[in-house]
């Protein structure tokens, strides 16, 4: 499912736009990273596409479905859009279980009940979970909390997966261990992904296509190599440093 | 004999449910609306929660004998014109449990909004992507996660009802309806020293339910789970839909009932002559006259309220500064002892504070009455600082806790003793939660009733006392005026105390 989106505003303010008329095309299938300093935009947009903030102006669509659109009224709440999202702070609810954790959306959609287990097991299984199904998340390490997050985010089998800076709270040896299992299961499903990241080694490490924001306008778009090469402006150089 | 304590504790317990109940289903749901959803004037409702929060419950009592007395109460005379002999009369039980949680209730409102205001929203937002709506996020992910916040609010309810005394006398005695309170009062007119051991003993056994009703509630809370996120995102906002107007209407609605209605009330009937003749021929001041000219009780209690809550406010100041100081202390220079001191009297006061002040106030006279401390000011003094030094402490020793050792040691390194430090680097780091505090503990100072009524003698009557012999001589239109002035000061403290913080 690839991601359209047309001529998008968002202020908080009147006068100071956070995105500022944004026209973006997001292939189906492949992991995008938003890129960034600080209050670029780049979590606003993520949230846009989540369906948590709504846009001022402009129109989000995935394939020929439109999401929001702000001039016509159009608004398809979070909770049926089919989105799942790996929070900076992981979000792992404290009073459920690892497997509750990762249950959650099965239940909420009524699956039955061998094939919630078939599928949690799988999911876990996957990210090298098995056997701390029964844990709380307190008794985790932060690692292990990321890829609870991150089991939960895949187990629903969304349309698109969003990454709020998914690494940026582990450390070096765990962060390349990291990147690599993302990169992986996302190849794997052939998910469409969006990355929010001020880091141009996770971005170049897991995105197919990198969008560089600055001041909520597109700064530069183009496949990792060609941004490294041939970076549009001294902004861009100095983040792909 | 033993009938009437039974009945007693019977409508004890009849109240602390009642108000419970009504408290939980309108602040949890309450503070859900106004923090997460887009109901409309979300904010001003909670700020008109904040200033409930400090109103003295008997002041609504006070009022909705104006409105719902069975002879003279204002809607029972309108309704007598339209052909209905009586709409509604507030002396029952009924009445007692709908005032106490009018105000209490936002006790659980802030103990609740509080908590979702601390959650990471991403908790949240985690479950709405997963799929579920907002209901299903409410009741799977936000209340089992504040589910501490609701028990220990309700706790905090459930004591402060069991301890009210103001709203069971001035309601509950004329209809013969007394609770543990109130009975232990009427019990101590009598005067014999056979019912003072009666009521001494019925105090026992309420401080005994306190202390149960504390560790029940620590057992329940214990496990609290750390809830604040890294970042200081703002949550998504809840889209109520066709029903933003309903649950906008239906909340002003409650308010309105509980707080704006009694109040306007209380407040206009201390200008007019006749009950419940709203016209300009039936305005008059003379009871103002009266109250401000001619009553001297009042001015000698005006004057004492001010200097028994000032006083007690000065004197938990020095309290809270110095248990401060001595906590920091133990957490960031490994001193003990200090440590040990400043959290045993901390458990202490806590203690003090959620104990009835009746029970408290007994406690007092029996301990204090040999030193000849009884009919002076200080035995309120000593009252009032010992019931709300908890409030005080609690105010300044977080911000202690944010305090740099290395501010305090460079200090000491250039040649400070420990009352210089006090002086020069404590006093002035923390002054504005120490202007909080006196603030805080100032406010219910000033109003008190509940152990006030105990311990006065001739000449030492506060404003609570003074108010509470006007309702009980039937003198209605002079205590709408002394009620009056005691709710303008109390807001006008409270909007300082607000400004104070918003500042921070």
């Amino acid at each position: 499912m690839s991601i359209e989106v047309h001529q998008l505003s968002k202020w908080f303010e009147p006068g100071k736009p956070v995105l500022d008329c944004l026209d973006l095309h997001l292939e189906n299938g492949e992991l995008t990273g938003l890129l960034g300093p600080s209050g670029c935009g780049k979590t606003t947009l993520l949230r846009i596409f989540a369906g948590l903030e709504r846009p001022s102006a402009g129109r989000v669509s995935f394939g020929d479905e439109v999401m929001v659109d702000a001039s016509a009224g159009t608004f398809v709440a979070p909770e049926k859009r089919n989105v799942s999202m790996v929070f900076q702070s992981y979000a792992i609810w404290p009073h459920m279980t690892v497997f509750d954790n990762v249950a959650f959306p099965l239940r909420i959609q009524k699956t039955a009940k061998t094939e919630l287990r078939q599928r949690v097991d799988e999911v876990l299984a996957s990210v090298r979970l098995d056997g701390l199904e029964k844990r709380r998340p307190a008794e985790l390490s932060g690692g292990q909390q990321q890829r609870v997050a991150l089991a939960r985010a895949l187990v629903q089998r969304p349309r698109l997966l969003l990454l709020d800076e998914p690494l940026s709270n582990l450390d070096a040896s765990l962060r390349a261990e990291m990147r690599r299992m993302i990169r992986a299961l996302q190849q794997e499903d052939r998910l469409t992904a969006v990355l929010v990241t001020h880091d141009w080694a996770d971005a170049s490490a897991l995105s197919n296509t990198v969008v560089v924001l600055r001041d909520g306008r597109i700064e530069q778009q183009g496949t990792v190599d060609d941004v490294r090469a041939d970076p549009a402006s001294d902004f861009v150089r100095s983040i792909t440093r | 004999m033993t009938d009437f304590w039974l009945d007693a504790a019977l409508n004890s317990a009849r109240i602390v449910l009642g108000v419970s109940a009504l408290a939980l289903v309108i602040a949890v749901p309450g503070a859900w609306l106004i923090e997460r959803t887009d109901l409309p004037g979300a904010r001003f409702l909670h700020r008109v929660f904040t200033l409930s929060y400090a109103l003295p419950s008997y002041l609504l009592a006070i009022a909705w004998v104006v409105l719902a007395n069975p002879n003279v109460g204002w809607l029972n005379l309108w309704a007598r014109e339209l052909g209905i002999e009586r709409l509604i009369n507030v002396y029952q039980l009924g009445g007692v449990i709908f005032i106490e949680a009018s105000v209490l209730f936002t006790i659980l409102y802030f103990s609740f909004w509080s908590g979702l205001r601390q959650m990471d929203p991403s908790l949240e937002e985690a479950a709405r992507l997963s799929g579920a709506n907002s209901l299903q996020v409410f009741f799977r992910i936000t209340a089992p996660l504040l589910r501490g916040n609701v028990l220990s609010g309700l706790v905090a309810v459930a004591l402060a009802s069991l301890a009210s005394f103001g709203v069971p006398a001035i309601i509950g005695t004329p209809a013969r309806e007394f609770v543990l309170t109130t009975a232990i009062f009427s019990k101590l007119q009598e005067g014999s020293p056979q019912s003072f051991d009666e009521a001494m003993a019925v105090a026992l056994a309420m401080s005994a339910a306190t202390l149960g009703l504390i560790v029940l509630s620590g057992l329940w809370t214990k496990r609290k789970v750390s809830l604040v996120g890294g970042k200081a995102a703002r949550p998504a906002v809840v889209a109520l839909g066709r029903w933003r107007y309903p649950a906008a209407i239906a909340l002003y609605g409650v308010w309105s009932l509980m707080v704006l209605l009694p109040l306007t009330a209380l407040v206009l009937s201390s200008f007019f002559a006749e009950p419940g003749v709203l016209r300009w021929s039936n305005l008059t001041l003379r009871s103002w006259n009266y109250v401000l000219f001619s009553l001297a009780e009042f001015r000698t209690a005006l004057v004492n309220s001010f200097v028994t809550a000032g006083a007690a406010a000065l004197v938990v100041l020095a309290i809270a500064l110095g248990l401060s100081v001595a906590a920091w202390q133990g957490r960031f220079q490994q001193r003990r002892l200090q440590g040990a001191v400043a959290r045993l009297a901390d458990h202490g006061a806590m203690f003090c504070y959620s104990l009835p002040g009746t029970v408290l106030a007994l406690t007092l006279i029996i301990v204090l009455g040999r030193f000849g401390m009884m009919n002076t000011l200080w035995i309120l003094i000593i009252a009032f600082t010992v019931k709300y030094a908890t409030l005080g402490i609690q105010t300044v020793r977080p911000s202690a806790f944010l305090i740099e050792p290395s501010l305090i040691e460079s200090a000491q390194l250039a040649g400070a003793g420990p009352l210089q430090r006090l002086w020069r680097i404590w006093l002035p780091l923390l002054r504005s939660p120490l202007f909080a505090a006196a603030l805080l503990v100032f406010l219910p100072c000033f109003s008190e009733l509940t152990m006030s009524i105990l311990l006065y003698g001739p000449g030492t009557e506060n404003l609570g006392v003074v108010l509470f012999n006007l309702q009980e001589y039937a003198d209605r239109s002079s205590a709408a005026v002394v009620g009056t002035l005691l709710l303008v000061v109390v807001l006008l403290f409270r909007a300082a105390a607000g400004r104070l913080r918003d500042v921070d």
